[in-house]
């Protein structure tokens, strides 16, 4: 199911820049409104999931505009995009009922990160949603988790290939973090990568130079699969009640060779090219991971 | 660090291995490790969380595995750890850890098992806990196997 998100900006700019942050496969965006005026109108007509709001535009601005949409639908989930990112305005956002704010100008990842956070699907009846509609599997959730991680821990821009299918035993590119998962479902997340790149991430997250030994760069690795895994499962278990799922801690393991087995468990690879070099977050859980 | 809640990991050594078909199993040494590093060539992995946080192991040569996969495959014999042994090496950690569990839960505490994962290869280092972690040597006809514990308690 896409989420149709209306943009009300008076910048043609912006409305490029959302259209190019926002995964086809995922969002539509299903209309454009230059002022706020169109914004409210848009809002009634289309009734989107999401609206992201310029502040300063002509005719009516954004805080007016967004108080009108919110007295009509309270439970509206507007996203303030702002290139002030002052604390006044941002609890008076909050104050309205304004999900959140972005300041612009906004990295892909960010306004993702903040759409994740505050939009949650309305549950949907199964007896009349479309057969074609594809729930997200988990391991979407862990892929923008991956993306949004990288960059806030490492200021790394990534891009995930197509998801893959893991066939068989796992052969590690050397370095490997391992955590476990349990509640409804339980399964387990590999990070898998070289030592050179785990070596590069670590300088990237902390802005210092690392000897390929020192095992400092394993723990910084195990840190990034502890955080991003926490924002997935964070995520899943909002969106999908009952989970209740739960991380176990990292565990780090480094070999040549290095294979990895789970013999109970249906994983998808994604697979991640950053400037660091190429790393592999392996997603699997008991009976796959619909 | 409470002892007490590494025994019900113990007893479930002395249930579980016997109860597979080990004729020989004794406690050899117990170690408390300030991080958990298994070196073996065979490691099978799971994690615990909910009311408690951790990683257990069991560490052991490829040749024990495989005699102890063959035991827990009623004698067949396992001349390679293929895909079928490795997946009995792996049940076995999560058998150990869910009688562990078990004994928790008769206690109150509501302990979750993640799926185990199978570790081999060659230059193996491992930090399976990055907290303070119990090591047990089990003395088995098969050989020594290494059983670690790593709480976050």
């Amino acid at each position: 199911m896409t989420i149709r998100v209306l943009v009300v900006d008076d910048s043609p700019f912006i409305h490029k820049a959302i259209a190019r942050a926002l995964p086809e496969d995922e969002y539509e965006i299903c209309g454009v409104g230059k002022n706020g005026r169109e914004g409210i109108e848009l809002y009634q007509k289309l009734a989107p999931d999401i609206v992201t709001m310029d502040v300063t535009m002509p005719i009516v601005d954004g805080i007016q505009a967004a108080g009108e949409i919110l007295k009509g639908d309270p439970r509206a989930c507007i996203i303030l995009l702002s290139a002030m990112g002052d604390e006044e305005l941002i609890q008076q956002a909050k104050a309205m009922g304004i999900k959140t704010t972005v300041q612009k100008p906004f990295k892909a990842p960010e306004l993702l990160a903040a759409i994740n956070m505050v939009y949650k699907p309305k549950p949907s009846n199964p007896a009349v949603s479309p057969v074609s509609e594809q729930p997200a599997t988990y391991s979407d959730y862990f892929r923008s988790a991956l993306e949004n991680t990288l960059k806030e821990m490492a200021d790394l821009d990534c891009s995930c290939g197509r998801t893959e299918i893991q066939e068989g035993i796992l052969a590690s590119k050397g370095v490997a973090v391992i955590l476990g998962v349990t509640g409804k479902r339980s399964g387990r997340i590999i990070l898998d990568t070289s030592r050179e790149v785990a070596c590069c991430l670590s300088e990237a997250m902390n802005g210092e130079k690392y000897e390929l030994e020192d095992d400092f760069i394993l723990y910084s690795l195990s840190e990034i699969l502890n955080i991003l895994s926490g924002k997935a499962i964070t995520r899943i278990n909002n969106i999908h009640k009952d989970t209740n799922l739960r991380l176990g801690p990292p565990s780090i393991f480094v070999g040549n060779p290095l294979n990895i087995n789970s013999p109970k468990i249906k994983a998808e690879i994604i697979k991640a090219t950053t400037t660091a070099g190429d790393i592999s977050l392996n997603v699997g859980f008991e009976g796959g991971d619909k | 660090m409470d002892a007490k809640m590494f025994s019900p990991f113990l007893d479930a050594v002395f249930q579980v291995l016997p109860g597979l078909g080990l004729q020989q199993v004794e406690r050899g040494g117990l170690t408390l490790k300030e991080n958990m590093q298994a070196t073996n060539e065979v490691t099978a992995l799971v994690g615990l969380s909910h009311d408690l946080q951790g990683n257990v192991a069991i560490s052991m040569s490829e040749h024990t595995a495989k005699r102890i996969a063959s035991i827990m495959m009623m004698g067949k014999p396992v001349a390679i750890l293929d895909e079928m042994a490795q997946s009995a090496i792996a049940e076995l950690a999560n058998m150990l850890a869910s009688s562990a569990v078990t004994a928790f839960d008769q206690n109150g505490l509501a302990v979750g098992v993640s799926p185990p994962t199978l570790i081999t290869g060659k230059n193996l280092f491992c930090i399976v806990s990055q907290v303070k972690a119990l090591a047990v040597q089990i003395r088995t006809e098969t050989g020594p196997i290494e059983i670690s514990i790593g709480l976050e308690i």
